[in-house]
């Protein structure tokens, strides 16, 4: 029986956010603090 | 075999200060969460910036604790997605973008006048130099320098101004510029820009 194998076998790449995002989101979330007084809630960002 | 962590409780651990947590929950749903956005806009960018988005979402209100956990953190993940997904078709909606071509460039024909940062810093050295510059001539030539280029007045309007005949007004102007030039070249002042 033939094989048929695709030349371009890499161009279906699946969708995945790239490591600059994540090391993004992982950073704000350290420096995001959320602090609450009387009834108000301020969001600090300490970079 | 690998043991998976409830995502319970990794959101449990990351309310409580564990951020590997998060960096768990959200390496597991990358895949999910990046493919269901990209299936809706069709553009990889774009499906960056909406999983970005997603997830400062979800941060602020797990970090402030508004977050009940039902066991379905994922759903729950998805429907922020859904949501600015929605709104990121509705802000298009409302201000459709325009994208260059290669044959048809836009800022070819549209161009941004304005200084960049660089040249602006420059810039405001520059007259922040002319001025003091301008600050050692004689009172008479500095007079009539001033109201020249700051005010942008005529030299008839400057003659009226000073009590002086438009000749003097011209030859005031004359020698201001002849001596600041001196004094540039005496103290090898640089103005460029």
């Amino acid at each position: 029986m033939e094989r048929i194998y695709s030349p371009e076998q890499n161009t279906c790449k699946l969708s995945k956010a790239c490591p600059e995002t994540i090391a993004f989101l992982m950073s704000y979330s350290k420096s995001l603090q959320i602090v609450e007084y009387q009834n108000m809630t301020f969001e600090n960002n300490l970079n | 075999m690998e043991l998976q962590i409830d995502d319970s409780v990794l959101v449990k651990d990351y309310i409580g200060g564990d951020e590997k947590a998060l960096e768990i929950l959200i390496n597991r749903h990358n895949q999910r969460i990046s493919s269901f956005i990209y299936s809706k806009v069709s553009d990889r960018d774009v499906t960056e910036d909406i999983f970005q988005d997603t997830f400062i979402k979800v941060i602020k209100t797990l970090k402030k604790g508004t977050y009940s956990e039902e066991g379905k953190f994922l759903p729950w993940v998805m429907r922020i997605a859904h949501n600015l997904i929605i709104d990121h078709f509705r802000k298009n909606k409302r201000m459709p973008m325009f994208e260059g071509s290669d044959d048809f460039n836009i800022f070819s024909v549209i161009g941004d006048d304005k200084l960049n940062v660089e040249k602006q810093i420059i810039k405001d050295q520059i007259d922040t130099d002319l001025r003091l510059l301008i600050e050692e001539l004689p009172e008479d030539q500095k007079e009539v320098l001033l109201m020249r280029i700051y005010q942008d007045m005529s030299f008839k309007e400057i003659s009226e101004n000073t009590g002086v005949s438009i000749n003097t007004a011209l030859g005031r102007m004359r020698y201001a510029l002849i001596n600041m030039r001196k004094i540039i070249n005496k103290h090898n002042i640089v103005l460029t820009n």
